[in-house]
């Protein structure tokens, strides 16, 4: 027992010491140095993203709602720096309340003038009003890609007045002041509605409202916009920051714009509801208005909104989970099975050489793929166990390379004087085994794990990008919905650039290890 | 003759080994498609929508009761199931079925699957197969060969001038093909030369229309140009991807024979460089190296699932796909069985090579 227990001891200092050794070798390495470098580095991101990431990311990425407020397949900020021009993307959040109180036809000159001089308009607004009003500068030459007010009303719709319950109302606007001088209302419920139902609404911009009173202003001017109703409705964020150059041709309009919501509250005496708001019982928690840009983020967006960032940050430690899990659990079982094939010969040898003769003919993909679409239909199997059930079968359908070396490996160590010396003084097999035989094998094995890092990492991506999906979002997973929107993603650089710029760079970190311990463990291939 | 002797004796061994792997692998392969009843669910609702459509016909009939539709329906749907061996559970299906892939005696049961192969259906597993080979020999088989034309003389001069720049790039090259997948390369090909530069198709299905004996005999040169106008892209990306390798691994066999004494001598005797790269590396290299090329030709027409699908290219690898996604277990078995058979018999060969040319090996 203690004899086991020291032999162990004794395999777990050699193995630290010639890891310690190794490792310094590796460094004296050129490529073995560039690998680790680059290894190192993908440690740190994946700790960074496991630490920042929100938990619900992978259920966020398959719902589409919650990617509204981003601009949907926009390169990323960057590309300003190459000369790109690029329309900010810009979220204000609870912004300024530049008027408060109480319009009627007679003031509303002078309260919204923005919204009387909007032209072509036929509604008059009366009642208890308040203003959000924003910046946003267009410095390029570029179209934003829409604007989008979201609401979290104060969870009350009812104020009293005179002991009877009231229900409140409103009706959102929202105005455009471009720096041309001409506003226009871009957006507007078509009704007003239940305070608390703003909650729901997230208020795009549409030019059903605008059109023909645009189209009518620039015709004063001597511009002719040919478009119908359904014409203009694909173009509203041009026609908002563009200038028309005649027919449906826009060109962006640099300079400020002013944005104003304009909230009107309705249902009950204005001044009711103007008390009401200033204690607090009614209005809003928080307002949010989006202009989006024409890029985001460091990695851009996908057709459905999603920040690619995200998707690249998370596929840093999935990819680190599947490629060392892969290739320890493969390299450890090829090395025992190799080694009790190669020490004890006879029937046992004959029966796992035979096993890994089929082993080595079966075609993995096709096997993996049709496991893969078999998983996809049972319920009930979680994203992380569909991964490693996935990862699971790679390893058992591809251990036997490792174990056939391991095993010639065995077969010429066995063969050594010092091992019968070993047995002549009754050491036990395990001792050999353990004492003489895998610390020999250890630093090919750690070789052969290493070059088998990108292949289960370029393998478990593949895999994705044919369908078979775990849910999470991963390189492969980017890549797979490229594939699945093959006409339109092909064309975005950001969208299948990066995600497998990252599997190369991390295959390749493992490849350039891989080879500094080739060179270091056989010795025939050290440069003289 | 003893020599006689010791080839069949390996012949037989390894024809045994290698023949009892391919049973095993398509017995198995069987077995998960059986066991875990994926493939009953697609062959229900297939049923049902021939039902369907036949009892819509019947409707149409004059002078036929709804009873007597029920009846009819009730008697296809018997037939149907025996046809497709629904009426037994799947264990039962299991050795019958094994048998009629080993013969290829099996209808292809989805029309995506049909779609890809070019063919409509009924077509049996073995014309489907005849149909896909051609597509990914052109493809693939063609890249593999190109790059090995282009490995086999360079590599060995490589690994002569070792630790050169030619020698120091020739590894980096093809450390990055070895950790950038070819289907992520052939997505920013499609980007770069399809959609940036205009000219590469962005759609590859329609090398199913050009890709027919019967166009080449009749326009052979209009048929080429067609076939090359979709093939030149999918072969470069997949020559850029394999000659890495390949250079890698011919080089690495070349580099333990340079460092052998009779080299070093040959050397120093002050051969020329070209004489001992021929005389005493290539040859010496040549039995791993034949390895290589019969090992690679033989899985090469596998196809590579991914890559023809990312290409849309209806060659073995996105039939093999097709039919995974849609359920259609003759075709996957007719797959897996004929994909393996080549290349257990590469490997047959090979082995029985090794044994005629070395005569120290054993078994």
């Amino acid at each position: 027992m203690s004899g086991k227990k020291q032999v162990r001891e004794s395999l777990a200092s050699k193995i630290a010491s010639s890891l310690k050794a190794g490792v310094g070798e590796v460094w004296r390495n050129n490529m073995g140095k560039a690998g680790l470098i680059i290894i190192v580095f993908i440690v740190i991101i994946s700790i960074y993203a496991l630490a920042t990431l929100p938990p619900g990311l992978p259920d966020k990425w398959k719902n589409r709602l919650a990617w509204s407020e981003y601009p949907t397949s926009v390169p990323p900020e960057w590309v300003r720096y190459f000369g790109v021009p690029v329309a900010e993307h810009k979220i204000y959040i609870n912004p300024q309340t530049s008027y408060s109180g109480i319009v009627t036809p007679q003031n509303i000159q002078g309260a919204l003038p923005y919204y009387a001089n909007a032209l072509g308009l036929k509604q008059t607004i009366v009642g208890y009003v308040q203003v959000y009003s924003v910046e946003y500068r267009l410095n390029d030459p570029a179209f934003p890609t829409g604007i989008l007010t979201l609401f979290t009303p104060i969870n009350n719709s009812v104020v009293i007045v005179n002991g009877v319950e009231r229900q409140v109302q409103v009706l959102p606007i929202l105005v455009v002041q471009r720096p041309d001088g001409l506003s226009i209302v871009v957006a507007q419920e078509s009704s007003a509605l239940k305070i608390t139902d703003l909650a729901f609404k997230n208020m795009s911009v549409t030019a059903d409202l605008f059109w023909r009173q645009y189209i009518d202003y620039f015709a004063q001017q001597g511009v002719t916009i040919n478009m119908t109703e359904t014409d203009a409705r694909g173009f509203a964020t041009q026609m908002i920051f563009g200038k028309p150059l005649g027919g449906k041709e826009f060109e962006p309009l640099t300079g400020t714009y002013r944005l104003h919501l304009i909230i009107v509250y309705a249902g009950a005496h204005p001044n009711a509801i103007q008390q009401a708001i200033t204690a607090g019982q009614l209005g809003f928690e928080k307002i949010k208005i989006v202009v989006k840009g024409n890029a985001y983020g460091i990695s851009g967006t996908d057709n459905m909104g999603r920040d690619l960032w995200l998707a690249i940050l998370y596929g840093f430690p999935v990819a680190l989970a599947v490629g060392l899990f892969a290739a320890v659990a493969s390299v450890i079982i090829g090395l025992v099975i190799g080694v009790i094939s190669g020490y004890y010969g006879g029937l046992v040898d004959e029966v796992i050489q035979r096993f890994i003769d089929v082993l080595s003919n079966i075609p993995i993909l096709p096997i993996l793929i049709l496991i893969g679409v078999i998983l996809q239909e049972k319920p009930g199997v979680g994203p992380w166990e569909k991964l490693f059930i996935i990862i699971g079968f790679l390893v058992i359908l591809g251990w036997g390379g490792t174990a056939i070396i391991v095993r010639s490996m065995t077969l010429s160590i066995k063969a050594e004087p010092y091992i019968d010396a070993a047995k002549a003084i009754g050491a036990s097999n395990a001792r050999i085994i353990f004492r003489h035989i895998i610390p020999q094998i250890l630093p090919y094995a750690m070789a052969s794990l290493v070059f088998s890092v990108p292949g289960a990492i370029i393998t478990e991506a593949g895999l994705s990008v044919l369908g078979i999906e775990h849910g999470l979002p991963t390189w492969g997973k980017i890549l797979a919905d490229a594939q699945a929107n093959r006409g339109i993603a092909y064309k975005m650089w950001w969208w299948i650039l990066p995600p497998g710029l990252m599997l190369a760079i991390t295959g390749l970190a493992f490849v350039l290890l891989g080879l500094a311990i080739e060179t270091i463990v056989e010795p025939r291939l050290r440069r003289r | 003759m003893p020599v006689d002797r010791r080839i069949l004796n390996v012949a037989f061994k390894r024809g045994i080994t290698l023949g009892g792997s391919l049973i095993i692998i398509v017995f198995m392969t069987a077995v998960i498609i059986g066991a875990t009843g994926y493939d009953t669910k697609i062959l229900n609702a297939l049923i049902e929508q021939r039902l369907q459509a036949l009892k819509q016909s019947l409707q149409q009939r004059e002078g036929i009761t709804a009873e007597q539709i029920q009846q009819i329906i009730e008697n296809e749907r018997q037939r149907l199931r025996e046809i497709y061996g629904l009426d037994k559970p799947w264990y039962q299906r299991l050795i019958p079925m094994t048998i009629r892939t080993f013969k290829l005696d099996l209808n292809v049961t989805s029309d995506d699957v049909a779609n890809v192969a070019g063919l409509r259906i009924p077509v049996s597993v073995g014309d489907a197969i005849r149909a896909a080979l051609p597509r990914t020999i052109i493809m693939i088989t063609v890249a593999e060969i190109i790059a090995m034309a282009i490995a086999l003389p360079l590599a060995p001069y490589i690994a002569y001038k070792r630790g050169s720049l030619l020698d120091k790039g020739v590894v980096t090259y093809a450390a990055i093909t070895n950790a950038a997948p070819l289907w992520w390369l052939a997505m920013i090909a499609i980007y770069l030369f399809g959609f940036k530069a205009g000219i590469a198709p962005t759609q590859y299905r329609q090398i199913l229309s050009y890709l027919k004996w019967d166009q080449f005999t009749a326009a052979p040169l209009e048929t080429l140009y067609h076939v090359l106008y979709f093939a030149y892209l999918p072969i470069l990306v997949t020559v850029f991807a394999f000659l890495g390798g390949w250079l890698y691994s011919v080089r690495a066999v070349a580099i333990r024979v340079v460092a052998e004494d009779y080299v070093v001598v040959a050397k120093a005797k002050g051969l020329p460089e070209r004489m001992v790269v021929r005389k005493y590396i290539l040859r010496v290299i040549a039995g791993p190296v034949v390895t290589f090329i019969i090992l690679g030709l033989a899985s090469s027409i596998q196809g590579f699932i991914i890559t023809e699908t990312v290409f849309d290219w209806p060659g073995m690898g996105s039939l093999y796909y097709q039919a995974i996604l849609s359920g259609d277990a003759p075709t996957i078995l007719g797959l897996i069985y004929v994909t393996t058979l080549v290349y257990v018999l590469g490997r047959y060969i090979l082995e029985i090579l090794y044994v005629i040319l070395d005569p120290r090996v054993k078994m």
